[in-house]
Order: structure tokens, then C-alpha cells, then sequence
């Protein structure tokens, strides 16, 4: 079994610590599964909090990583697939927010146990020299037996999505919303609107997106709602820290309700927000 | 002539065209232009433009086609292209530019040739067949049938900043008002949410949220109708809500600027609010809040008129400087107000009776004016004082009104960045025990 991947690019490194650094706000656990060419993690449902909703991130390898190579424990087996602790790798990253890194190695070894090494080379102002920081992030290796209880969720069918070109006042609101009600409807119709509702017992609030671009239509679809626990939605956007990029919002009617962001084109992060009755 | 040449004739050509757009727009903004409306307008621009360049204009919107590109994080970025086969021109909204040969020369008056060898072929280098009326032009073709497109074709329009309602739809509304900058009137409601139920009194003269905790203490915010960027009322309008909610929505955009429109159109129905940040046009939050019958609350006014009223006047900070400075865990606050030494005294009771006190003489700066008939001194539960904090805190001017009795009224003055003033009047009721 092998697993090493190396990052060179500045922005790359901050977009990857990024996407580590939401996911470790919304679970303890983070699952990662490496394939020859994607590398996936999941953060499930926390079993201690109903609050936080399931976040998937799939990248494919050759986008953030020059070098990346896997060999799974058999030559028959397609994957290694880890659990580890996502506030150890969070931290093991932090070294990548200030953008004074010059690279990055991500490398699965056995010291006394099994862990994933992340070695930063960071760039200081003070010396020319540069400073190598090891952070070791100890994993669990899940068997193969054990692999079809770990699976890469599959994104949901939807009638309708709309894309919303800026997350910023959607987050805020998203925020002030969940006092107001324990539950918010997401409505969207095909001519580009985005209705966010939130009713409390004496008042009803209605957030407008106007002008939004349809992603996808289905035949029948001229409009489609579904009501969502509003702290789920909340810790979601909370969470996040990829600021001001696109959100695609894939409503299933009385079903679920899916988010992607697309960070790069073959890096994106999903998140699915289940129905819940009125 | 619709556009009225008296109001105008002191513009320059670049506002005179300017307005004749924009006096268009509004047209249709209502309903669509008519044919004469159209005739007028084709008329209006010859006027000002030259014949030749409208309807080389209106010939480019019959045979080009338009295609309008924006940009993907901000929705007001935009550009335009208008191509017909190989031949392409881009042009941006609201910009009096273009690349066009013809711009370079009758213009900008440049010598033809001399800027951007990288021009795509189909262009030639000299405008042909161009009159001589035309050598001197205050735009070209191209901008023309751009802002044309935006007018005639494209029903959506440029996104018009200003959110109107016609006339029509305020006969369905018994109360419609609008501020344009939320934030003050948020303030002031913060300020006196003390308690949840408020009951609202909108007339003539403005709109009055009144809000009482247990009879002792009550608070009003009044907003004149001056404070309104548009405000109508029809009779008298009185209904209780839940001020919470109310606060909750002022708020909903956060430190975000936002306009707001309040609507309300009869007993029974819900008080709208809606929010326009300014920062994204595309969104708006429409809240819906119930209403419900109530109680008039007390009037206290009628208590504080009359000539044996002692009366201060105050700057804010300086007086909330001193409140804030006054025991926390005091259980009575003592106000002397006299028209000999000591003036103004404010004096703490706090637990083992521990005595705290201030003093303000009537010659100190922070007194605007001083104005005490008599010696008043009452009790006060510090709770009820405290309740004032956050009123006092965004407060310009504070004046401290009391009676024989002790009823302490505090009046105080709120302005925003535009000047506009919203007033917050406290009732308190003083403490028995005073009277000794």
C-alpha cells in the first residue's frame, strides 16, 4: 500500500486547505478515499450533533496534485480508504493559510501506527533558508471487507438547479433565518428565481434571488420547493470557507436538496440537505 | 415636445441625451412605448444627434444582432456585442466608447489609422459615406443602437436602481412608507425593544411605536414623516405586533446597507416590510408579520404639560457617559433636579446602601439648556433606568423632562448619516417611597 501526493502551486494549496478547513468544522471524522485518479473525502452526519449535513469533496488528482501515486494493499483493489481525525489534518494544514508555503507532500506511512505525513515547506521572511514543518495526522485503514460500507455518496436526481453567483448574502441571511424558524423552504422555478421562506409563528419571511441562471431543467419543471432543517442549511454555510463562489442548488421536490460548488472544474464539493416535514 | 426644453436647455448634449433616455425608460417602465411615444422619441434624438446617425443607429438594431456577456461574480459587469457574419463590435453599457472607425475620427477626432493596428478586418479605415453634418458627432452608431436595444428590445432593461411602485397599487395600502438607509431606524428599534408586544400609531404626522413593561416604564419611538424618503397614510392607523419580530427583520441583512418599503393595508392584515440591499439588486426579503388588536397604552404626555416642568437639555454621549458610569448593581437611582446647587444630581443606592453620586452644574458644557422652576426629587428603579442604555448610546440630544411628582421623561434624539431625526421619548414612573 502507497500513497503520496505533492502540491507546488500557492493558490492550490490555499484552495486544498480551504476545503480541509470547512470540512473540519462540520464533523470529527473525515473519511478519504484515494483512487488512481480522485481523491474523495467525506464528512458524514455527525452521530453527537443532528446539525451538520453530509459534505462531499471529489478531486481529481491531476488538478491540485503534479505528483500523485497510489497502490492500493492488492493489485486487484482500486482504492485505499482512511478515516482520520479532520481537526488533526485541519491543523496539519493550517500551515498553508498564510501563502507562505512552497510546497506540500501528503505521504501515507507506518511509524508505530499508520498515519498520513503532511511535510510544508514553508518560506520565512526573517532567512533564506527554508523551514520544513512535519505534522503526522494518525489514520485508521479500513479493510476492503469492510470498503461497501464506505462509498462516495451518489449526487441526488433533482428537477431543477439555479446557480447563485455570490454566497455572501445568502450565508448571512441563511444565519439570521434559522432563530426565526426551525425549518426554511427553498423554492425555485425555472425562471430563475430562488425563493428562501422561513415561517415563525407571527411572521413570515420571504428572501428573493432574482435573475439566476438555470443549470438544469427537467420536462416537468416548471417549479419545485423543499423544506430543510434551517440549522442543517446554517451549519453548512457557516462552515464553509470557500468565500465567493459559485453555488449550484439542486432542489428535489419533498426529497432532498443538493449543493455543489465548484472550485475548479474537476473540484467540486457537494452537500445534501434532507427533507423534513413541515 | 415631451421632454420640457425650458428645464433643460442650461444641460450640456451628453445630459440632454442622457435624459431623454432616461425620460423614456420611465415611460416604459410603466407601460410600453407606444408608436407616437416611439415617433417622439426617433424625433427627439434626430433633434439632438443628427438624422444620419439614428437611423444608421436603427438600421444597426434591424440587421446586427446583439449579444450580451456578464460576468460571472458580478452581474452588473456587462458587454456587449453586436455582430452581423465576421464583423463584430463590443461595446459597454453606460460607456461612450466604441473602437469603431468612426468614433476614432468624427469623435474623438483622431487622425484615422493611427490607433489599434489589431482591428479585425471587416472594419474599414475610414468611415464612407458619412455627410459632412456628421464629421463632428457626440457618439457613434454602435453606443447609439446599443442604448436603443437596451430601451426598445430588451424589456428587462439595464437593472433600474430605483425600486418604484406606481401610483396605482399605494389605493390598495393604507400605510406605505420608505427609508432609504435602514440602519438608524434599526437602532431605534433595538433600542426600545424591551418588550415583545409594540403597538404601532401611524397618521399624519408619522409613525409611533409605543412599548410598555408593566405600566411603570414605557417607551415611544416617533419617526416624523421627514424621516420617510416617501410616506402615505390614509386616516388613522393603530395595531400591535410583536416587536421581536419586527427588529429581527430590520436585521435580517446585517451590517449590509438596505433600503426598506413598510406596507400595511388594513385591520386584520400583516405589516410588510420589504428589504432591498444595495449591494445585490437581484435580491430582496419580503417579510410578513402579523398583527393584532390591542390596548391603547397609557398617555403620559398629558401628565408633563404645564408651566412647573423642570427641564434640561443635554448632549448625548456626554450624558451617556455618565450613565454608563453609574453602579450596575445599584438598586435605586435618586434624579435632583433644582434650580439652585446642586442642579443636576444623580445618586445610586446600591446593596449595604452604598452611596454613589454625580453632579452636573448647569454652567457645564454638556447642558444645552437649563431650565428647573423648582426642586424635584424622585426614586427610580435602576433596571428601568438601564432599560435607556442603548437609546442613550446612539442619542445626539437628550432632554430630561420631570414634573412635581417625579414622572421622569427622557426625550432623546437620534440622527442618521442624512440627517433625518428619529425621536425616543421614555416614561418613568418614580418609586413611592420618593415622597418623603
Amino acid at each position: 500500500m502507497k500513497f503520496r501526493a505533492q502540491m507546488k502551486d500557492p493558490l492550490y494549496m490555499r484552495e486544498f486547505q480551504n476545503i480541509i478547513a470547512t470540512l473540519s468544522k462540520l464533523s470529527k471524522d473525515c473519511l478519504m478515499i484515494l483512487g488512481a485518479q480522485q481523491m474523495h473525502l467525506i464528512v458524514n452526519e455527525d452521530q453527537s450533533s443532528t446539525s451538520s449535513p453530509l459534505v462531499w469533496v471529489s478531486i481529481a488528482a491531476t488538478e491540485y496534485f503534479p505528483e500523485y501515486v497510489m497502490e492500493a494493499a492488492h493489485p486487484d483493489q482500486d482504492y485505499i480508504v482512511l478515516i482520520m481525525s479532520a481537526a488533526n489534518l485541519g491543523r496539519a494544514l493550517s500551515f498553508l493559510r498564510g501563502g507562505g508555503a512552497n510546497s506540500c507532500k501528503l505521504k501515507l506511512q507506518r511509524i508505530q501506527f499508520p498515519c498520513i505525513s503532511v511535510a510544508c515547506s514553508l518560506l520565512s521572511t526573517s532567512s533564506t533558508e527554508a523551514r520544513d514543518v512535519l505534522y503526522d495526522v494518525p489514520v485508521t485503514i479500513i479493510p476492503a471487507s469492510d470498503w461497501p460500507t464506505y462509498v462516495v455518496p451518489q449526487v441526488p436526481p433533482s428537477q431543477l438547479a439555479l446557480a447563485l453567483p455570490s454566497l455572501r448574502l445568502l450565508r448571512s441571511l441563511i444565519d439570521k433565518l434559522k432563530n426565526m424558524s426551525p425549518s426554511l423552504e427553498f423554492q425555485a422555478n425555472s425562471d430563475g428565481e430562488l425563493n428562501v421562506v422561513a415561517t415563525s409563528e407571527m411572521s413570515t419571511v420571504t428572501s428573493r434571488f432574482k435573475r439566476l441562471l438555470p443549470r438544469f431543467l427537467s420536462a416537468d419543471s416548471d417549479r419545485a420547493s423543499c423544506l430543510v432543517d434551517s440549522r442543517k442549511a446554517s451549519a453548512f454555510f457557516t462552515a464553509l470557507q470557500l468565500a465567493n463562489e459559485e453555488l449550484t442548488i439542486a432542489i428535489d421536490r419533498e426529497h432532498s436538496i443538493h449543493l455543489q460548488i465548484d472550485v475548479r472544474k474537476d473540484v467540486m464539493l457537494h452537500s445534501i440537505l434532507p427533507a423534513v416535514c413541515a | 415636445m415631451a421632454v420640457e426644453l425650458e428645464n433643460i436647455t442650461n444641460c450640456f448634449l451628453p445630459q440632454l441625451v442622457e435624459k431623454v433616455f432616461e425620460h423614456y425608460h420611465d415611460i416604459s417602465n410603466i407601460c410600453s412605448l407606444t408608436k407616437e411615444d416611439r415617433e417622439q422619441l426617433f424625433c427627439d434624438l434626430s433633434g439632438l444627434l443628427g438624422k444620419e446617425l439614428v437611423e444608421r443607429s436603427l438600421r444597426l438594431l434591424d440587421e446586427y444582432s446583439f449579444t450580451y456577456y456578464y460576468s460571472k461574480n458580478n452581474r452588473k459587469q456587462c458587454l456587449v456585442e453586436l455582430h452581423k457574419g465576421t464583423t463584430y463590435f463590443r461595446v459597454i453599457p453606460g460607456n461612450n466608447y466604441c473602437k469603431c472607425d468612426f468614433f476614432q475620427s468624427c469623435v474623438l477626432q483622431l487622425p484615422s489609422g493611427i490607433l489599434y493596428h489589431d482591428l479585425p478586418s471587416g472594419i474599414t479605415t475610414t468611415p464612407v459615406g458619412w455627410s459632412e453634418a456628421s464629421k463632428f458627432s457626440y457618439t457613434c452608431p454602435h453606443v447609439l443602437a446599443l442604448k436603443l436595444h437596451q430601451l426598445l428590445l430588451n424589456p428587462a432593461g439595464p437593472p433600474s436602481t430605483k425600486t418604484r411602485m406606481d401610483s396605482q397599487s399605494y389605493s390598495d395600502y393604507k400605510f406605505v412608507g420608505r427609508v432609504d438607509h435602514v440602519k438608524t431606524f434599526n437602532t431605534a428599534i433595538k433600542s426600545i425593544c424591551f418588550n415583545d408586544y409594540a403597538v404601532l400609531h401611524i397618521s399624519d404626522e408619522g409613525l409611533r411605536i409605543t412599548v410598555e413593561q408593566g405600566r411603570s416604564i414605557q417607551a415611544t419611538l416617533f419617526m416624523p414623516p421627514g424621516a420617510f424618503t416617501e410616506f402615505h397614510v390614509q386616516d388613522f392607523q393603530s395595531f400591535g405586533l410583536k416587536l421581536n419580530d419586527l427588529s429581527e427583520c430590520l436585521n435580517l441583512f446585517g451590517s449590509a446597507d438596505c433600503s426598506i418599503r413598510m406596507m400595511y393595508k388594513d385591520q386584520g392584515e400583516c405589516l410588510y416590510l420589504i428589504l432591498y440591499p444595495y449591494d445585490d439588486e437581484d435580491v430582496s426579503t419580503e417579510c410578513a408579520i402579523k398583527t393584532m388588536d390591542c390596548e391603547e397604552p397609557i398617555d403620559h404626555d398629558m401628565n408633563l404639560k404645564g408651566p412647573d416642568l423642570n427641564v434640561i437639555f443635554a448632549r448625548g454621549p456626554n450624558l451617556y457617559k455618565i450613565f454608563h458610569e453609574l453602579d450596575k448593581s445599584a438598586e435605586e437611582f435618586e434624579f435632583i433636579t433644582s434650580p439652585d446647587s446642586p442642579y443636576f444630581k444623580i445618586t445610586t443606592v446600591g446593596v449595604l446602601q452604598a452611596v454613589f453620586s454625580v453632579e452636573v452644574a448647569k454652567t457645564s458644557s454638556m447642558m444645552m439648556m437649563f431650565n428647573c422652576r423648582q426642586t424635584v426629587k424622585a426614586r427610580y428603579k435602576s433596571q428601568q433606568i438601564r432599560l435607556t442604555n442603548k437609546a442613550m448610546q446612539a442619542a445626539t440630544k437628550v432632554a430630561i423632562k420631570t414634573n412635581s411628582i417625579g414622572l421622569l421623561e427622557l426625550h432623546l434624539v437620534i440622527q442618521g448619516e442624512g440627517q433625518e431625526e428619529i425621536f425616543v421619548q421614555f416614561y418613568v414612573i418614580p418609586l413611592l417611597n420618593s415622597v418623603d
